[in-house]
């Protein structure tokens, strides 16, 4: 039992049930109703229980791993059992994120590559596969977001930009992982949208078609590949507390206005978001495939 | 160095497009056809400056500091 246990299902009662105007986050959320139960249906099994190693023996790629969701992914995979190769074109974000998990040579990897670059992505799980022996999860999660004017007024270097990481880079990402994974009988994609893929949103015309793309890329694929093993989700988050939302946030005081506007008063945490990536990547989601998961802390739903 | 300050300016105003910057330096100058000249000043003096930028940079901020890196760079230049 480690520092996961401290899921939804820790709040007491008169917690949950406190008119409060911020809901602040547990240190660290388990999957709340997921990773709880065995899936032998283990007698006494209660929803405070959690089981470790849910990506024992898995090999995974954490694209955008130096940073954000990608950092907090990688962390939980390695807390879990997996090998992760931390894939990032900032090398210093990705060696960073290596220090902080104190993952050893036989468990962590570092892949300084640009995704955008065919050449590259085909190159990072050809070595991740001749180092760990093999290719279990990719999890996509590099992205990059530029704010743009109205759709008449974006430049095309904005457009490209953003749609050769997000989506070309993303596609390619899954072009050269999935063949892997059937070499290995069966694998697990996640790929990280975003709500402005889900609703749009004006301050990026590219950012947020991009972000749909993946949604759908990720339909597709799974049609295609679900009956060879390979397992193929999608998660759109809504505000996550990054260095990249914080970046494109104007001021602190926007920021903090923002989560002022949110129904739980506060955007999300990277954790949050990898702790729903580490359920769809391990054999706990192995009825899922194709599925797309808003996770925004109500914020669509209580939209005007 | 026209194209390079251009390149900084958005930099300084968008940290998404500071980021493709900063991790693809080589990537950027391609497509803004740099010079060799141009393209060792936007990995040399431009990069170091954009660095060690706030995250963000202040709206109120924002041509001040541009100001700024475009005197750097014309001096490097």
């Amino acid at each position: 039992m480690g520092s996961s246990d401290m899921g939804l299902d820790t709040l007491s009662l008169a917690e949950v049930s406190k008119p409060c105007a911020k809901m602040t986050a547990p240190k660290m959320l388990g999957t709340p109703g997921f990773g709880k139960i065995s899936l032998a249906g283990k007698a006494g099994a209660h929803l405070g229980e959690v089981m470790a190693g849910r990506l024992e023996n898995k090999v995974a790629i954490v694209t955008g791993g130096g940073s954000g969701i990608g950092r907090a992914t990688c962390q939980r995979f390695l807390d879990e059992g997996a090998k992760v190769v931390i894939a990032d074109r900032n090398r210093a974000g990705a060696e960073a994120t290596r220090a902080l998990l104190e993952g050893g040579d036989d468990t962590t990897a570092v892949s300084v590559v640009n995704i955008s670059d065919s050449g590259q992505v085909k190159q990072m799980v050809d070595e991740t596969v001749s180092r760990f022996g093999k290719l279990d999860v990719l999890v996509n999660g590099a992205a990059i977001l530029i704010r743009t004017p109205p759709l008449a007024e974006v430049e095309d270097i904005d457009w490209d930009l953003t749609m050769d990481t997000n989506l070309k880079g993303l596609f390619y990402c899954c072009k050269y992982a999935i063949p892997a994974m059937i070499a290995n009988g069966a694998g697990s994609i996640v790929n990280i949208s975003s709500m402005s893929g889900v609703r749009g949103v004006a301050y990026s015309v590219p950012y947020a078609v991009s972000k749909a793309g993946v949604i759908h890329l990720t339909k597709i694929a799974a049609g295609q590949y679900t009956s060879q093993g390979i397992r193929i989700n999608c998660i759109a988050p809504g505000g996550i507390d990054t260095p990249q939302m914080r970046g494109s946030t104007a001021s602190a005081e926007a920021f903090q206005g923002r989560e002022g506007g949110h129904p739980m008063g506060r955007v999300g945490r990277p954790e949050e978001i990898a702790n729903l990536i580490l359920w769809l990547a391990s054999d706990e989601a192995s009825y899922v495939s194709g599925s797309t998961y808003i996770a925004d802390g109500g914020s669509w739903a209580t939209a005007e | 160095m026209d194209k390079v300050i251009e390149i900084t300016n958005r930099a300084v105003a968008d940290y998404g497009f500071r980021q493709a910057v900063m991790y693809g330096a080589n990537d950027i100058g391609r497509r803004w056809g740099l010079t060799q000249a141009e393209q060792a000043v936007l990995e040399g003096t431009a990069l170091d400056l954009l660095i060690s930028l706030p995250v963000p940079v202040p709206p109120a901020d924002i041509p001040m500091e541009q100001a700024r890196l475009e005197a750097e760079i014309r001096a490097a230049g």
